[in-house]
């Protein structure tokens, strides 16, 4: 009987030291799939990001193509993929979900000095209709020419359009966007102001108004370093007009950036005029 | 069953866990050291693209009616501070034609040749220092000098 209660016990302890052995080596197993999966999540975020990272340092417009190998999710200031985030100081106008093959235009937005650059990244299916009718045919067509170079193969100028995503520019039933005094509405209702060409791209592509937001931020700070550039410019010089407009244009949105900007431009010129150090 | 069979399987059962948990100390350590490769891989590359990205920014370059230069603008690096960029510092140097060896502000400007732009030192012994050269452009007299835009990670 002892001999028997002996060899139970021994047969126990095997299976009990044996699932443990094994929930062990599946829990370790499991956690470095999970660890090896991060570590390629952050990888890929972060190549992404200096990739466009790395445009910043162009001045010109300029595309290209790109193959994201995972699912990606853009949201205003934040790259994710596989649960992994990171924040980003490139303003990406694009779908909230990426992956495969994307295009990427990327512009310098100026107003009128250069505030940031702004990335358009669409996915390689997606197609866009820039529609015209008699009534605003060569506006469109202004309008709408730098994003045809970005997206040559994805992008037609066009009053009979066949691509994917329409944008018209007056109120139209069959638009997924449409265009209208300076504001972009789309088809749930919403809509985002634009004051350029590179925000109304910006708004075509991506209804995420946070990324305004952050444009107008990215404006306070160059400002400043405007404003702090005139601190140290000669006195004899008189820098009081530019000044002021850099101060209103730190406070205003909408249309009236549009002549603003254009005042800024002219107070700039006449600097040159008078042999005075220009400030943008 | 003899009891000395019952004592050996212990034994073996003990060794293996032990050999095991070295195997496992051994895994995680390597682990350990590649998530902090990885960390010093993102931080190197993060300096590599500030060296690319800084020179072209509105906070750094020299525009004359708008049209942008491939000129650092100096006035812009007097006032200049730029928001946290992790442990590392970010200096202009003057290289050439060779000035004072001061650090510059309204006052000691132009006669200076170290404009710094962002300056968060860690305690550490282990730093890399990457560095491209850059044109410095002086709006008040109009000329152009030559400087090194460095960058220093500490890791």
């Amino acid at each position: 009987m002892h001999k028997k209660a002996e060899i139970q016990f021994y047969w126990i302890f095997v299976a009990v030291a044996g699932i443990v052995i094994f929930i062990f080596l599946v829990s370790f197993g499991l956690k470095f799939k999970e660890l090896q999966e991060e570590k390629t999540a952050v990888r890929v975020l972060n190549q992404l990001d200096e990739t466009f990272s790395s445009l910043q340092g162009t001045q010109f417009k300029t595309s290209s193509n790109f193959q994201i190998p995972v699912s990606l999710n853009v949201q205003c200031d934040t790259l994710m993929v596989n649960g992994k985030s990171k924040k980003t100081d490139n303003l990406i106008f694009s779908p909230k979900v990426l992956q495969g093959n994307v295009l990427i235009g990327f512009n310098p937005y100026k107003m009128p000095f250069k505030i940031a650059n702004f990335f358009y990244i669409i996915k390689k299916e997606d197609t866009y209709s820039f529609v015209y009718d008699r009534s605003n045919e060569k506006e469109v067509k202004d309008i709408a020419k730098n994003f045809k170079s970005y997206f040559p193969d994805n992008a037609e100028i066009t009053d009979t359009p066949k691509n994917k995503i329409k944008v018209y520019f007056k109120h139209d039933n069959n638009a997924d966007v449409y265009v209208d005094s300076g504001r972009v509405f789309y088809k749930d209702g919403t809509s985002l102001d634009y004051y350029n060409e590179a925000m109304l791209y910006g708004a075509v592509i991506s209804k995420d108004r946070c990324l305004f937001t952050r444009v107008e931020k990215e404006k306070k700070k160059v400002i400043e370093v405007y404003k702090s550039k005139i601190g140290s410019l000669p006195l004899d010089c008189n820098y009081q007009p530019i000044l002021t407009s850099l101060q209103r244009l730190e406070i205003t949105q909408g249309n009236e950036l549009k002549k603003l900007s254009a005042v800024l431009e002219n107070q700039n010129k006449a600097l040159l005029n008078e042999n005075c150090p220009v400030v943008f | 069953m003899r009891k000395g069979q019952f004592h050996e399987s212990v034994i073996v059962i003990l060794i293996f866990t032990i050999i095991f948990g070295i195997a496992l100390l051994g895994i995680y350590k390597y682990n350990t050291n590649s998530i902090q490769d990885i960390q010093n891989d993102l931080e190197e590359s993060k300096s590599g693209s500030l060296l690319s990205q800084l020179p072209m920014s509105p906070y750094l370059h020299y525009s004359e009616l708008s049209d942008e230069k491939e000129m650092v603008d100096t006035i812009k690096l007097l006032n200049l501070e730029l928001e946290d960029l992790g442990f590392r510092t970010i200096e202009v140097k003057q290289v050439y034609p060779r000035v004072n060896s001061l650090e510059c502000n309204k006052e000691t400007y132009p006669n200076c040749d170290t404009y710094s732009l962002y300056n968060k030192v860690k305690a550490s012994q282990d730093k890399k220092i990457i560095s491209i050269p850059v044109s410095l452009y002086f709006p008040l007299t109009q000329e152009t000098k030559i400087g090194n835009l460095v960058v220093t990670t500490y890791g």
